[in-house]
């Protein structure tokens, strides 16, 4: 079921990751690309592991649920879980935990189903109706079944719809109005496909939550200098990834060249970061710029009178500034204020 | 315990039993409801929402720690038997609720009547009783707010507004929003069906009712979620024949917003409400008149009436509160309020009584209120 409770340990910060599935394999292959790779104990079996390039790192293999409590609680420093989890489990999320990077895998919508053969249905307007409808003509209310109790009750308020009754689901959720046990569903759904295989139908305004895997950090955990130090580097590490993800670097060539015309670059291509270009006769600059973009300066940078240019994916692109960091120090700055 | 605390205790038991003895010198039994209360009569009756708010135990939740004492009351009452009608209560003890910074408890005192006819003489007497009980635990001079839900609903009625957009309106305006937030968005993105729905509207029902079932045998859609065809093509056609027209708006909505801004002294609000039903020609004199009358009562008991504040736009989220609403703060602590009552002849009903009884009750805060606490 779940991992071993948090043990004492000599290290300096918690990082919890997912223990299986999917969501284990992403993070897993996240953490890598910024140089974080895990070596986990006991031939995989184990709910812990390390990180040797960064020793004092202890990473605690938990269940996403579990990982969103442990962070709120202060009992992992970082934690990668959903963000449904984190929005549903956590009261006043945002005082207790920092999103601080949202991952770019795990996307899914939290969003509210109803049978496809309610075609009178489109809009949460039409199921406020539709509840009224049952309280008045059945003396019962619409039920709706879930495990995102919180939300639904949020999303349901903020649509004055005041006429339901919430059925707490554990798993299978989309079969609840086939088996009679409710009539509408709130659940999780990366591509519809599971809702409309069950009869159900997104309702328009029904998308509670555009979710996706986030590093979630603690506003509660034991920040001690060096939790706070090896936070940095973890942080600057994966700000350097996510960087490289963004940005291609672009090198040209220039032969008795009467200057490098990068200063001149149209402001479509983006904010650039030139490097300081060889000075003579002939030589080369480097550029950082966004990768969508960088065929269209290559383009540009040959009619300018390179002799070439290339394009290269870096794994890692570190900048002086620490941004993930950064608002990190600040959350954590606001909260001892 | 410490001994401050408890000294602390000692004080607040002291000023409730202070109020409850008013209570029970005008005739109001004392009754002690359970602690452990059926969750389903609060969040039936309430809604949801609520239960982020109640106590609650039992393997399901199925029962909760008692988070006000109406309900309880009038649970008991009915269980009682209503045959010796009237029926007065009167209570003190600690309800149970759940405000964000975790549980609480608080203490209660308060009362309630069951079954009296004199409606308005009623109302003024829970009031008047009320400030008496609290200026004996120590809280004189209370500034008072009083209310009529059932102006509310007359006026909306006069306005033609459905049902549904009324209880949307009054939950909305209670709830402390807006009107024009209150009101529903015309809806925009949806796939636009008025086309369809235009062809419907000129249809008879047996002629939507075989449209639809044959649209859901054609696109093989298993029927779900305990709507009949009939049901759904009945809704369907109700909302062509509705259109895309707004079912508020030019007069109707000027007159509402006009109402919901008439305030202030309560005779004075009289006046302005017969000037403004007699110019917009909304029938609402009889819910007039029992405000009248009401104002009258209180102000035979002695009360200051012109000293308390009338407001139209003063209701509950409540469903079941049909006609006179008050609460009591300390001046300058409006928000806040120590007291809260009024009028819920639809209660006993909701309950499962069968039928209205008229009632009528107040709660008072022994000691602070809980942040955000509503006597009622």
């Amino acid at each position: 079921m779940t991992a071993a409770s948090p043990t004492a340990s000599t290290d300096a910060i918690v990082l919890a990751v997912p223990s299986k599935g999917r969501l284990k394999d992403e993070a897993a292959r996240f953490f890598a690309r910024a140089g974080l790779a895990f070596r986990q104990s006991g031939g995989g079996r184990d709910y812990t592991a390390s990180i040797p390039s960064l020793p004092g790192v202890d990473v605690q293999f938990l269940s996403a649920a579990e990982i969103a409590d442990q962070v709120a609680a202060g009992k992992a420093h970082l934690g990668v879980t959903g963000e449904d989890l984190v929005c549903e489990q956590i009261a006043e999320a945002e005082s207790r935990v920092a999103k601080v990077s949202e991952l770019g895998f795990g996307h899914a919508n939290v969003v509210v189903a109803a049978p496809q053969s309610w075609i009178d249905v489109a809009s949460m307007a039409d199921i406020e109706d539709v509840a009224a409808d049952f309280r008045d003509k059945r003396a019962r209310k619409l039920r709706v079944a879930t495990k995102y109790v919180n939300l639904t009750r949020r999303h349901f308020a903020a649509h004055g719809v005041a006429d339901y009754r919430i059925v707490a689901s554990q798993g299978a959720t989309e079969g609840a109005p086939a088996s009679g046990a409710a009539e509408l569903i709130v659940d999780i759904t990366s591509s519809g496909a599971t809702l409309a295989a069950n009869g159900l139908k997104i309702v328009d305004d029904g998308v509670i939550l555009r979710s996706q895997a986030c590093l979630f950090a603690s506003l509660g955990a034991d920040w001690t200098p060096r939790a706070l130090e090896m936070a940095k580097t973890i942080l600057a590490r994966i700000a350097a990834a996510e960087t490289a993800e963004a940005e291609a670097e672009i090198r040209a060539h220039f032969v008795g060249s009467q200057g490098f015309p990068l200063d001149s670059a149209p402001v479509e291509f983006g904010p650039l970061r030139v490097f300081a270009p060889t000075i003579g006769s002939s030589g080369s600059l480097t550029a950082h710029c966004a990768a969508a973009k960088a065929s269209a300066l290559a383009e540009w940078l040959i009619a300018k009178g390179a002799a070439s240019v290339s394009i290269t994916r870096a794994d890692q692109i570190y900048l002086p500034e620490n941004r993930l960091f950064a608002l990190l120090d600040a959350k954590l700055a606001r909260r001892d204020a | 315990m410490d001994i401050q605390a408890s000294t602390g205790l000692t004080s607040l038991i002291d000023a409730g039993r202070k109020a409850l003895s008013r209570f029970e010198a005008a005739g109001y039994r004392r009754c002690e409801p359970a602690t452990l209360q059926p969750t389903a009569a609060f969040v039936d009756l309430v809604g949801e929402e609520l239960k982020t708010r109640l106590l609650l135990t039992g393997d399901l939740g199925e029962y909760c720690l008692r988070p006000e004492f109406t309900i309880p009351v009038c649970l008991d009452f009915l269980k009682s038997g209503v045959e010796t009608l009237p029926a007065q209560y009167c209570y003190f003890g600690s309800v149970f609720r759940v405000p964000p910074e975790g549980p609480t408890e608080s203490r209660q005192v308060g009362l309630e009547s069951f079954g009296r006819s004199d409606l308005e003489a009623a109302d003024a007497e829970i009031l008047g009783l009320s400030l008496e009980a609290a200026e004996l635990s120590g809280h004189g001079g209370l500034k008072v707010r009083l209310g009529d839900a059932q102006l509310m609903n007359g006026v909306l009625n006069a306005l033609g507004v459905p049902p549904r957009l009324s209880r949307r309106i009054r939950r909305g305006i209670a709830g402390g929003h807006a009107l024009a937030d209150v009101l529903p968005k015309p809806h925009s993105g949806a796939p636009d069906h008025r086309g369809m729905l235009a062809v419907l509207s000129k249809t008879d029902h047996a002629g939507a009712q075989s449209l639809v079932r044959d649209l859901l045998a054609i696109s093989a859609i298993k029927p779900l979620g305990g709507r009949s065809i009939d049901e759904i093509s009945e809704r369907l056609l109700a909302k062509s024949e509705m259109g895309a027209s707004d079912p508020l708006q030019g007069d109707a909505l000027a007159a509402l917003e006009e109402f919901l801004t008439i305030r202030g002294e309560p005779d004075a609000c009289v006046a302005a409400l017969r000037d403004f039903a007699k110019r917009r020609r909304l029938d609402v004199t009889a819910a007039i008149e029992r405000l009248e009358s009401r104002i009258g009562f209180i102000a035979a008991r002695g009360l200051d009436v012109n000293a308390m504040d009338f407001a139209t736009d003063f209701l509950r989220i409540y469903d079941y509160y049909s006609g006179f609403l008050f609460d009591a703060a300390a001046p300058g602590a409006p928000a806040t309020a120590l007291v809260g009552g009024g009028r819920y002849d639809s209660l006993a009903r909701a309950l499962g009584a069968g039928r209205d009884i008229p009632a009528v009750g107040a709660a008072m805060w022994v000691g602070q209120p809980p942040a955000g606490g509503h006597a009622k």
